[in-house]
């Protein structure tokens, strides 16, 4: 990550549509009242308060103790979920260290205004369990574990997304980095997010060369994932065939994400993720 | 000629049609079980199978479909075979490598019985043949009426031997082929100068095909000695037909297998009525070649303006019958100007010859001067005097009397050789010098000319033998009882006609000269010895004598034939006389274009250009009415008659040929041409992976 694209994310901070309940304090403030500066409201005394937070100078005028009330100020819990399955490891740069990029943009935002980020490979739960980091000085961290996922954690969406809800209960943002392409579908995994009650973005990631393929003659085209063939003769009818497959593909995405509130965002690796934190996401409302 | 096959390949029965059939499904089935597919991994098929799902339904047809190369394949196997059975058709070409196309190019190839007409169809079929011609194969272009053209030399230039035939140009000319047959000789075996059978060769003539595209519509060639003795090669085709001196005769009849109808004007002339002179009248001739008998109406027109008309049955050319001519005569009245044109209005193939045309000349009155010994201030022989004063002749012409001492008279000579008269009658005595006029001569012959006068030295008197009845100048005369004392024998130049044989020998002659006529009496009025004054015969006082006088005045003083005009043929050179003090006239054609001529030599002018069939007047310089007027009407009984005739050579009849000698052309470079182009384009296919 180079200096220059830290400093534009320094700039900005993740923002929520959902107020939710942190654990720690942070930096946002929070549907409870607690210990902060910012003053919120009065209340009666009933035993047992803290007598700290009794208004003296009110007691003085009125002789009756009333209690200050604070807005409290809470973290946010910061959700990365990449996934990172063979697919991932196409394009030039590849899916996987894109996705890797704009995890680890989103978790320095996320490091640098205090909330708790959580970046994790779907299905690399096992082997490399994603930290839960706070502070802009995690960020070396958050690389190292970056670095260490490796693509062909071979794992449905569904069962990957399942396994992350199973441990993680926190509200919070969760971004989905992943290209769907999941032969049982995406959809189950989604409406999982879904009933979590998280604040969701999929960003649905494709590299170019699965926009517009460029490929020729007669090809036996073999999944990576599962080995599955598909023997195809390129021609011109075939290719158009499959843009327009393509295209109805996404928007059947876009179309079930919104249907549930989910933002959702199509990007190709094309984009610079620079481009892509600082100006599409400021958009879509994940970033401030 | 066998009938060309379609495919030539003998080896082809049906096992080995089967053999070749099944080359295009091996590949299609190999294309199938051999297609070797690239593997290529990628991050899903997901998306492809989707996309080729809805192609799954006809795969092998959807595959066929989608695969240019196997089609391009196919193709190019398809294009092999058809090859290898080596297709043909059946074609045609020239034989030999040097050809003369001779074009008929005459009035019957107007002809409306091939459409559009004989030499139109004529100059297709030749097109057609050039169009045939080989790279190398040379070949001349002649185009003929009754004089040769050629219309382009031996050249290999197939372009401009195409324009020299569309150029030919339809002619109203009758019709002689030994012109164009000694062009094309001429031209064939250059270095030959002369035609006459005992010329040496002097360059080895080549072979050449000569093509006749003609209609027949001409009279047999004979004697023509340019076509005598032949090539060596005496191949079966050579004998088949009379070589010609290296040139081999084909000859392409041009016209309908059916004779066509064509009723034609045979003739049309005007002329005074025998009863009264006053009256003119206009004779017509009509002649049917058709083979069924024609009503004709046939229309008289003076100016433009309509005249009288006339229906004239005109049989049919038929065994039993006579003849197929039909004759009308108009009267005219007292008419003797104008032009006259008849038409008949028949709906036959061949329109020039419906047509006719004479002119009414004004009357002239010819100038006649009568040289004779004066005697006290009058000519000295009454009995020419006599007979000059009839009121027929004073009608005909203007008579001047002169002694014979105006022979020397310069201004006399002048005057003769300027052409001043019409006629100059010597009555026995003969000028140094002769002029330019027709001449009479008593007693004496002229000096130049092969004339001479034989005295007889026996003492037989002469006697009146027979005179010939047709001539114009001694028609009708009864000479039986004419006596005469003393006569020499005429001795006349050589093409000269005898009108009057003698017991001596011949007594009266005619001769042209120069077109003049010079007629010679061989004796005179008046004796010539010492009995001065006295008869020498006395024919003068028999009737005959004004008879012979008047025939002298019309047929020598140039009346006769003064209210009708001269005809000629189209094409034919038209001399034209004057009075010698005109220096240039004006020639105006049918069309009111005008040729101005001048004088050729003496008192003639000679006018070349009559093409167009009508009434061409012929102006003095200056003058509004015209001196004379002449008709061009074809009057052809051979161009006439459409029946499409053989070619008769030297009594070697050429029969009509096709020309054209079948041939197989074949397809096979051709299919492996485009195999070879399609090979190509399916490289590219393959390496620029063009999708369709």
């Amino acid at each position: 990550m180079s200096p220059h694209l830290l400093a534009q994310l320094e700039r900005l901070e993740l923002v929520t549509r959902k107020m939710f309940r942190g654990q720690m304090k942070g930096e946002r403030r929070s549907r409870r009242k607690g210990q902060s500066v910012e003053f919120a409201d009065f209340r009666n005394y009933v035993p047992g308060d803290d007598l700290r937070f009794i208004d003296w100078n009110l007691y003085a005028r009125l002789e009756k103790l009333f209690l200050k009330i604070f807005v409290e100020e809470e973290d946010l819990h910061f959700y990365a979920l990449f996934d990172a399955s063979g697919s991932m490891e196409f394009g030039d740069p590849t899916k996987l260290y894109y996705a890797k990029q704009l995890a680890a943009s989103l978790g320095f935002v996320g490091l640098c205004r205090a909330d708790r980020v959580k970046v994790e490979a779907l299905g690399a739960s096992r082997r490399f369990p994603g930290l839960a980091l706070r502070g802009r000085h995690s960020l070396p961290r958050l690389l190292e574990y970056l670095d260490k996922v490796e693509a062909n954690q071979n794992v449905s969406l569904e069962q990957g997304v399942k396994d992350f809800c199973l441990r993680n209960t926190g509200k919070g943002i969760l971004v989905l980095i992943t290209d769907l392409m999941d032969k049982a579908g995406y959809e189950s995994a989604l409406r999982m997010l879904v009933a979590q009650q998280m604040d969701v973005f999929v960003i649905h990631l494709l590299s170019p060369e699965e926009m517009d393929p460029d490929v020729t003659g007669d090809l036996r085209l073999v999944d990576c994932e599962d080995q599955d063939t598909a023997e195809v003769t390129i021609s011109r009818p075939l290719l158009e065939r499959y843009r327009r497959t393509l295209a109805s593909f996404i928007q059947q995405a876009r179309e079930f994400c919104t249907r549930r509130g989910m933002v959702y965002v199509a990007t190709t690796t094309e984009k610079p993720v620079e481009d892509l934190v600082s100006n599409y996401l400021r958009e879509r409302g994940l970033v401030r | 000629m066998n009938p060309v096959q379609f495919f030539s390949q003998p080896w082809l029965n049906g096992a080995t049609w089967a053999a070749l059939l099944t080359l295009p499904v091996a590949i299609v089935l190999l294309y199938f079980l051999k297609l070797k597919r690239q593997p290529l991994e990628v991050p899903s098929t997901f998306l492809w199978t989707q996309a080729i799902e809805d192609l799954r339904v006809n795969t092998i047809w959807q595959r066929l479909r989608q695969n240019l190369l196997l089609f391009l394949q196919l193709l190019l196997v398809a294009l092999a075979i058809l090859a290898c059975l080596q297709p043909g058709w059946r074609g045609s070409q020239l034989v030999g490598d040097r050809f003369i196309f001779v074009l008929d190019a005459s009035a019957s190839m107007q002809a409306t019985d091939v459409s559009p007409t004989r030499l139109e169809s004529a100059k297709q079929t030749a097109l057609g043949y050039i169009d045939e011609m080989k790279s190398g194969d040379v070949a001349m272009v002649i185009s003929f009426s009754e004089t040769a053209r050629v219309e382009r030399e031996f050249t290999d230039n197939r372009s401009r031997l195409r324009t020299a035939i569309k150029n030919i140009r339809q002619t109203n000319r009758p019709t002689d082929l030994s012109e164009a047959l000694r062009a094309a000789v001429g031209l064939a075996a250059p270095g030959r100068s002369a035609f006459e059978a005992g010329d040496v060769q002097v360059a080895q003539a080549k072979p050449a095909t000569m093509y006749i595209f003609s209609d027949g519509g001409f009279p047999q060639v004979d004697s023509f000695t340019g076509l005598l003795e032949f090539a060596e090669n005496q191949d079966g085709a050579f004998r088949e037909q009379p070589p010609l001196r290296g040139l081999r005769p084909v000859f392409i009849a041009v016209g309908d297998v059916v004779t066509p109808d064509n009723v034609a004007v045979a003739a049309f002339t005007t002329e005074q009525s025998p009863v009264d002179e006053e009256q003119t009248q206009a004779f017509a001739q009509f002649e049917n070649h058709g083979m069924a008998e024609v009503v004709v109406d046939a229309e008289l027109t003076r100016d433009g303006a309509f005249l009288d008309a006339a229906r004239v049955r005109v049989p049919a050319k038929r065994e039993g019958v006579a003849s197929n001519l039909a004759s009308v005569t108009f009267s005219l009245g007292s008419m003797n100007e104008g032009v006259l044109k008849i038409d008949i209005k028949a709906a036959d193939s061949l329109s020039i010859d419906d047509v006719a045309y004479a002119a009414l000349n004004p009357a002239r009155r010819s100038k006649i001067l009568v040289v004779t010994a004066f005697q006290e201030g009058a000519p000295a022989n009454p009995a020419l005097v006599i007979a000059m004063k009839t009121s027929a002749i004073e009608r005909l012409a203007i008579i001047d009397y002169a002694d014979t001492a105006i022979l020397q008279d310069p201004q006399h000579q002048q005057l003769a050789a300027a052409g001043a008269y019409d006629l100059i009658i010597y009555d026995q005595v003969q000028p140094t010098e002769m002029p330019q006029a027709n001449t009479l001569f008593f007693g004496r012959a002229p000096l130049a000319g092969g004339w001479s006068l034989t005295p007889v030295t026996d003492d037989r008197a002469p006697v009146i033998i027979d005179a010939d009845q047709l001539h114009p100048l001694t028609r009708l005369l009864n000479l039986n009882n004419v006596v005469i004392l003393n006569s020499a024998i005429v001795v006349a130049p050589q093409g000269a006609t005898e009108l009057i044989t003698g017991n001596i020998g011949s007594l009266f002659a005619i001769s042209p000269r120069q077109g003049f006529e010079d007629a010679v009496l061989g004796f005179g009025m008046l004796a010539t010895d010492d009995q001065g004054g006295s008869w020498n015969t006395q024919w003068w006082r028999d009737r005959s004598f004004p008879v012979f006088i008047y025939n002298v005045v019309r047929y020598l003083g140039g009346s006769l034939g003064t209210l009708s005009t001269p005809s000629y043929q189209p094409g034919t050179p038209v001399l034209i006389r004057t009075e010698g003090t005109i220096e240039t006239v004006r020639v105006v054609k049918p069309d009111r274009t005008s040729t101005d001529l001048n004088r050729d030599g003496q008192a003639t002018f000679v006018f070349d250009d009559a093409n167009q069939q009508g009434v061409y007047q012929v102006y003095e310089k200056g003058q509004s009415r015209p001196l004379q007027q002449f008709s061009v009407n074809l009057f052809d009984a051979m161009e006439s008659d459409l029946l499409v005739r053989d070619l008769n050579i030297n009594d070697t009849t050429v029969k009509a040929t096709a020309g054209l000698v079948p041939i197989r052309r074949d397809l096979w470079k051709w299919l492996v041409l485009l195999a070879l182009g399609l090979l190509a384009f399916e490289w590219y296919v393959y390496n620029r992976r063009v999708y369709i």
